[in-house]
């Protein structure tokens, strides 16, 4: 059977380690995630979306992946200052994400974010973010913490539970909620873990855990994969 | 709310949305582009902003008020079109009492359940109660010479001020709104900073109840602008606060140096509680007493702050009290299962933290509590605290602390108990336990207090007012008599 081809936008990177010069990267995990689902995983350029038609660049794939990354401008939801550890800001990397978003949700694409991708599409619809969680105590980085996913909604679907222990990176955190998405899962400290939109016609879920972390372990994780596979194949 | 889950409601609480404007002339009004941040205690992150009202934002809404009152409906219409308004915000409140709830328990910290159950009942009462009063008034026509008729009527007293705390965000705002829109007045209310957005929440209510634009204005700010700019403002005929003495007496000056409204104040409290040997069950009395202080987080104007033991019966009721104090789950205000939740606000956590260093400077004893607690939080959560060992000179027995605080204080006779009890400057409420009929009645009188629970505690309902005596304030909230506050006595004499 073919491989639903499952478009994921590359990240900038200043280095690679085979690379002599900056590269367009994305997570070894991540990608062997969309594989072991039966996905075909195509890193796309980052264009402008000023002088491309990213919808049209779409139209070939089944499916998209927005990955983590580095932080959004915060001017992109509307702040006026901008935090210390605001950190790898890249203004065209913000606006092909947030059109990536944007575009994938219009087209009825099945659609998995992840980490800086749930708060690509938080911004892309509006919502805001917290610029940092306040320090080490409180943020998630390099955590493995619990997460309580509210019955019946896709991404409990897809888990198949109502509790997973995740791992996590990231400073920031979703403060003001887009233009019509819910909340599927909470952290312990009231940290939104994941957003859905109940007005879209295909699959989307978004996550800021990283389920490729322990997908390769997990079934539950991986379930998230498969399910945006799955639903990639019968778009 | 107590069938759902901590996490759900956590969920849900992100869901909220909040409002971020004025309520002004049955509009939301972005302000002059000041604003605050509106920090939630129970984990100290930013929650929204909202204006920060300048003088020019109140004068727009105290405008918006005067225009609603001089030539609006409101004042003009039949009782009973007024009457059925405010039957339909406590319908509408009725609705809404999840998302008030959560908002409350949010801005302020207090555990949902008490949010819900306590503190929206009393709002959708007090609305409902107002509501269903405003057609079954009647006016007066003394006995006069044949030749004469005399007419005493109340009138509405035009436009009222009301600036309301964040303990009771919306029962307090309801207990002045309402009986002010009953008796046909229109309002400005400004809502402490710490809990502005369950007031502009009930703003919104009315406009979408039906009343007409400019009747309820809610603006935002603090007090040394927005409530100063309210307190001198000359269209505004009636002032009703319910705060601290100190903001009470600036009120007072604010009146005298503008246009002498009327200023009725609901202040502070240290108020009594005496345990007698004879009280019919010292277990419940000592169950009451802590519930009273730790109500609330103790922030609350009548709460028992003063536990008045016979000496005899000291150690049984106190141990009876500090052993519910341990019980008690403190907690994230969220989750259902808690019993306290978080102080108002960091600062006001170090207000009542700074009281509990002095009460051990003064040689008081702590006997639980004292710290802060659940830190990692972010959140300003405190141990329940009692002291005892309270000398009547101690400044932790004489001054309000407005936190989970206790002292316990002893006597040897009944004289000495009334003595200690009216030993305040404040007036608000006393509570009292005893099983001789003879004994309620004479200490009842002897006390010197707006309310005196017997064999109970904060136990009323609409139909009795509630205010203080002394330096608690003036004027009375609830039932008939507040309508007192919001209408002027007029005399017609006519010669026949």
């Amino acid at each position: 059977m073919t491989r639903p081809l499952i478009a994921i936008p590359a990240r900038f990177s200043a280095t690679a380690s085979a690379l002599r010069y900056a590269a367009e990267a994305n997570a070894r995990m991540l990608v062997e995630a969309v594989w072991r689902a039966g996905g075909e995983p195509v890193s796309i350029h980052p264009s402008d979306p000023a002088e491309t038609d990213v919808a049209a660049r779409l139209v070939r794939f089944d499916g998209v992946l927005l990955p983590g990354g580095g932080d959004i401008a915060p001017y992109c939801y509307g702040a006026t200052d901008k935090h210390d550890s605001v950190y790898d800001v890249d203004d065209l990397q913000d606006a092909f994400d947030l059109e990536v978003a944007r575009r994938a949700l219009e087209s009825r694409l099945p659609l998995l974010a992840i980490c800086r991708g749930l708060q690509i599409v938080n911004v892309a619809l509006g919502g805001s973010l917290h610029q940092d969680m306040g320090g080490p105590d409180l943020e998630h980085r390099h955590l493995l913490h619990p997460v309580t996913i509210r019955p019946g909604t896709r991404t409990a679907q897809a888990v198949g539970a109502e509790k997973a222990e995740v791992s996590c990176y990231h400073h920031q955190r979703v403060d003001r909620l887009g233009n019509g998405l819910t909340v599927a899962a909470i952290a312990e400290d009231g940290t939104v873990e994941a957003l859905e939109l109940p007005r879209a016609e295909s699959w989307f879920t978004a996550v800021q855990w990283h389920p490729e972390d322990t997908a390769s372990t997990d079934s539950s994780q991986q379930n998230l994969f498969d399910t945006l596979v799955r639903s990639a194949r019968s778009s | 709310m107590r069938n759902v889950t901590h996490e759900e409601l956590l969920i849900r609480a992100r869901e909220l949305g909040l409002p971020t404007q004025h309520h002004i002339d049955g509009r939301s009004e972005s302000g002059g582009g000041a604003a605050f941040a509106v920090v939630a205690p129970r984990d100290g992150q930013v929650l929204t902003h909202v204006p920060d009202a300048g003088e020019a934002e109140v004068d727009l809404a105290v405008a918006a008020a005067r225009r609603a009152f001089d030539s609006g409906p409101w004042p003009r219409l039949a009782p009973a079109d007024r009457g059925r308004i405010l039957l339909r915000i406590a319908e509408l409140l009725e609705e809404r009492r999840e998302q008030l709830a959560l908002t409350i328990s949010l801005e302020m910290g207090k555990p949902i359940t008490d949010a819900y159950d306590i503190e929206l009942r009393a709002a959708i009462t007090t609305f409902r109660w107002y509501g269903q009063l405003a057609d079954k008034l009647t006016d007066e026509s003394p006995h006069t010479a044949p030749d004469t008729l005399a007419l005493v009527t109340r009138e509405p007293a035009g436009v009222v001020g009301a600036v309301v705390p964040w303990n009771f965000p919306l029962t307090l705002a309801s207990w002045k709104v309402a009986p002010a829109l009953a008796a046909g007045c229109t309002v400005v209310l400004k809502p402490s900073e710490s809990s502005p957005l369950s007031a502009l929440l009930l703003g919104r209510i009315g406009t979408d109840a039906g009343l007409p634009p400019g009747v309820l204005n809610v603006v935002t700010g603090d007090g040394p602008t927005a409530g100063r700019a309210i307190g001198l403002h000359p269209d505004v005929d009636v002032l009703a606060f319910t705060g601290s003495t100190a903001v009470g007496r600036h009120f007072l000056r604010y009146a005298a140096d503008s246009n002498l409204k009327r200023v009725w104040l609901e202040l502070g409290g240290k108020s009594p509680n005496i345990v007698l040997p004879d009280a019919p069950d010292l277990e419940k009395a000592a169950a009451t007493a802590a519930w009273g202080i730790f109500f609330n987080q103790g922030e609350m104007c009548t709460a028992p702050s003063r536990l008045l033991v016979h000496s005899s019966i000291a150690e049984q009721v106190t141990d009876a009290v500090v052993r519910r104090a341990r019980e008690l789950k403190v907690g994230d205000p969220l989750d259902p299962a808690i019993e306290m939740g978080a102080l108002a606000s960091r600062g006001h956590l170090d207000r009542v933290l700074g009281h509990i260093a002095g009460g051990r400077a003064e040689g008081a004893r702590l006997l639980n509590g004292g710290e802060r607690v659940l830190t990692a939080t972010g959140g300003s959560f405190l141990q329940p605290t009692v002291f005892d060992r309270v000398d009547p000179g101690m400044r932790l027995a004489r001054e309000e602390i407005f936190g989970p605080v206790l002292s316990v204080l002893t006597f040897d006779d009944l004289d000495e108990a009334v003595r200690l009890a009216n030993a305040t400057e404040y007036g608000l409420a006393a509570g009292l336990w005893t099983s001789d009929l003879s004994t309620a009645h004479r200490v009842s009188r002897a006390l010197k207090a707006g309310t005196v629970w017997v064999n109970c505690y904060e136990e009323g309902d609409l139909t009795v007012p509630f205010g203080g005596m002394k330096q608690s304030g003036s004027g009375r909230d609830k039932s008939v008599h507040a309508l007192e506050k919001y209408t002027e006595l007029k005399t017609t004499w006519i010669q026949l």
